[in-house]
């Protein structure tokens, strides 16, 4: 029993410190980002994006992909929102739990229109869509333990540019990966590392100007916890970005659910983004959320103001649904700290 | 016996029987009735030389008191003729009547019965002014001897009277009419009541008629900021005089006074407002005739504080921008340009497509990219994170404080390409 324990937390460890491990940190060299930066669904950015440990719907592959495993049931998510009144920003994903794993699959669509690119007014357009392919599955399928341990693999294709006036686009592809332990139904944790695979094995953005960039790695830790004393209605998670970059601050997330009654979940979070207008490089912006739930439809609400700035506020609404069981989930486990598995309200 | 006396003229004697018996002599009785003669032939002479006098008529056969005789005008009560009149009430040779004296029971048969001998007097008129043009209607004219069917008018030497209408003699002391003052010229006018019976009173100087009282009815500009000196193109109203005064007034602020002040005609008025440091609302407009007469348009004119405006807005000398070192050596950095209205605290912050603020450059109001007028940052396509710019679109807002909270008051995009 205890050699299991001790191969376990060896094993975690070994994960972790992999992840870690960035051979990226140099100073300008361009990285492009990630439109999965942006956290998800309206349920995590309704906890001040703090979802790492709980990722638990089908918008898992863009927090942690590891999170799907643990569905049971089949879920389709999407999402809408206008960042900075400029940006439109849509996401669509499902997943699918099966005998093999849990399957998923994601699109995000953003863009810019009306942008400016001579003196005559001349106008264009940019996209910036991502596609990822996402595979979960808990860890004892591979080794016979750790039946609580989930593991999660993204593919990710990323193709940008501009429809006219300016000949710019360029393709590209990277992987995460993720991790989920759940101690026990109070207590989970999470790892994920977006764009894991380094420039020069191809993990980068080429475009047909010749020039190429590597995608920014971002690296997410977080735990959830369930308390005891509100029988299980009360949902506390925090997350951390580490930076991926030397100039980039670490950033944190606090949120917290609230199950009010079935059909009915009320959110609050703190959110940390970067700030260069303060010393700390980051700045702390609160969020709030609601979801309403009825036959497998929910309904979820976020609304996220950014630098303390009014104009900034942005609203996300995401629509999901989650069917019936389609295949059994092969060890899959008996409960999990967030307690919404497979919810199908 | 019969005892013969002579008493006084007349015979008196005592007969047999003790009676007394009196007799006038022929000569006596003559006398005596050539006394009473003489007395009554002294009255008529006094009379006539009265009527010569006092009942100086104004025609031939006049057989009425003069006007003048009786008004406070021509003596008044103390005057002989006042007197002289009541000796004929006193007399029983006339009575007094409200609107005058008519003579007595002895001139009727000498057809004086009835005939009003006084004029009318004029002590007052309410009001006692009005605005040329306009219709003043005339509650009290105040006096006495006015009798029914009198006219009212005003005079004025040199200009067209003014004939009073409506004019109702609700007593022998009090008048009430309206006169149409339209075209009337401005200065005092005399009052004057016409008796039917063609008698006449008149009080000199009475009614003032001044000049209808100015309007106004619009303002152009409407608004003016608290920096600057603000030409009133077109201040629109009614009965504009030259001399006027304007000004821009507010309960607790002292009144802004009107410069260079051009009446264009009786409708149009242009002048300057110096606005500076004025407190910021709605003002009320003034003007002022040379009479005193003013009109008003209230809370006509704003006075707006100085906002920060951005004149021309947000432009990057690059809109397609290109931030590596090769392509940075070669063209320089995106420079941003703007112009603002005023000094300001300003920040131009530069957001990316994830809503990221990636870099900041902030200005004091007065230095660099603060100051009113053209103002340029250069970035270099470096973020505040040591990074440069990934290829996208980035967002440049301009921005500054207003109400403790961040306003942004330009904004642009610019394309980064690879």
């Amino acid at each position: 029993m205890r050699s299991r324990m001790i191969k376990r937390i060896f094993l975690i460890a070994l994960v972790c410190i992999g992840i870690l491990i960035d051979p990226y940190k140099v100073f300008a060299i361009s990285q492009a980002d990630d439109a999965a930066v942006i956290g998800g669904g309206a349920r995590p950015l309704g906890m001040g994006r703090a979802f790492v440990a709980i990722s638990d719907d089908s918008d898992a592959p863009f927090i942690n992909p590891a999170g799907i495993a643990n569905l049971k049931r089949p879920q389709a998510l999407t999402m809408f929102t206008s960042i900075l009144n400029d940006v439109y920003y849509s996401e669509y994903n499902g997943a699918l739990p099966s005998i093999y794993g849990t399957f998923a699959i994601g699109y995000i669509t953003t863009g810019v229109n009306d942008i400016p690119y001579d003196d005559s007014g001349l106008l264009t357009n940019y996209y910036d869509d991502l596609f990822v392919l996402s595979y979960s599955s808990p860890l004892s399928r591979f080794f016979g333990y750790s039946k609580n341990v989930f593991v999660g693999l993204n593919y990710k294709l990323y193709s940008r540019g501009y429809t006219g006036g300016i000949d710019f686009y360029g393709t590209g592809m990277n992987f995460d990966l993720g991790l989920k332990y759940v101690l026990n139904q109070y207590l989970s944790f999470g790892l994920c590392q977006q764009n894991v695979l380094p420039a020069s094995l191809g993990g980068v953005i080429r475009y047909n100007t010749g020039a190429s960039e590597a995608l920014v790695k971002q690296t997410k830790i977080g735990v959830a916890i369930k308390p005891i004393f509100f029988n299980g209605n009360i949902l506390l998670a925090m997350d951390a970005d580490l930076p991926s970059t030397s100039g980039r601050p670490m950033l944190a997330h606090l949120g917290g659910e609230w199950k009010v009654v079935k059909g009915l979940e009320l959110r609050a979070g703190l959110d940390q983004s970067v700030d260069p207008s303060l010393e700390s490089r980051a700045g702390w912006s609160p969020s709030f959320g609601l979801s309403l739930g009825a036959l497998g439809l929910r309904i979820d609400y976020a609304y996220h103001p950014y630098y303390n700035n009014p104009e900034l506020t942005t609203n996300y609404v995401s629509i999901s649904y989650t069917g019936e069981p389609v295949f059994a989930l092969k060890g899959g486990p008996t409960s999990d700290v967030d307690g919404s598995s497979g919810r199908g309200n | 016996m019969e005892l013969d006396r002579k008493y006084m003229g007349i015979n008196i004697k005592e007969d047999r029987n003790l009676r007394l018996n009196a007799s006038v002599p022929y000569e006596t009785a003559t006398f005596s009735r050539r006394f009473h003669n003489r007395i009554l032939f002294v009255i008529i002479l006094l009379f006539f030389f009265c009527s010569t006098t006092v009942f100086a008529a104004s025609s031939s056969s006049s057989y009425k008191i003069s006007a003048s005789s009786l008004s406070g005008g021509g003596g008044g009560v103390s005057s002989a003729s006042y007197k002289l009149a009541n000796l004929f009430t006193d007399l029983s040779l006339g009575y007094r009547v409200s609107s005058g004296y008519s003579l007595g029971e002895g001139f009727n048969r000498s057809n004086y019965i009835g005939a009003t001998v006084f004029a009318p007097i004029i002590t007052g008129i309410t009001p006692s002014s009005g605005s040329s043009g306009a219709v003043i209607e005339v509650t009290n004219l105040a006096g006495a001897n006015f009798s029914s069917g009198a006219i009212v008018k005003l005079t004025k030497s040199g200009a067209t009277d003014i004939q009073g209408t409506n004019v109702v003699v609700v007593s022998g002391t009090k008048i009430t009419c309206k006169f149409d003052l339209t075209g009337a010229v401005s200065g005092y006018w005399n009052v004057e009541v016409l008796n039917s019976d063609g008698r006449s009173g008149s009080l000199p100087s009475a009614f003032n008629v001044g000049y209808v009282a100015p309007t106004v009815t619009s303002i152009t500009p409407v608004k003016g900021r608290n920096n600057e000196y603000v030409t009133i193109t077109d201040l629109a109203g009614t009965n504009f005089r030259n001399g006027i005064k304007v000004s821009l007034t507010k309960t607790g602020e002292l009144d802004i006074t009107g410069e260079n002040i051009i009446v264009g005609s009786t409708s149009k008025i242009t002048c300057l407002f110096n606005l500076t440091g004025k407190s910021s609302g709605l003002w009320n407009v003034v003007v002022l005739n040379d009479d005193n007469q003013s009109g008003t348009l209230t809370s006509g004119f704003k006075i707006e504080t100085l906002n920060l405006e951005v004149l021309s807005p947000v432009k990057s000398s690059k809109t397609v921008f290109n931030p590596s070192s090769t392509a940075l050596n070669s063209s320089g950095p995106a420079v941003l340009e703007y112009q603002l209205s005023k000094d300001a605290d300003v920040t131009v912050f530069i957001f990316n497509m994830r809503g990221e603020k990636v870099w900041e450059y902030k200005a004091s109001a007065g230095t660099s990219g603060g100051s009113a007028g053209i103002n340029q940052v250069s970035w270099d396509g470096i973020t505040a994170f040591r990074a440069y710019a990934s290829a996208g679109v980035y967002f440049v807002h301009v921005t500054t404080i207003e109400n403790g909270a961040i306003k942004t008051i330009s904004k642009t995009k610019i394309a980064v390409v690879k």
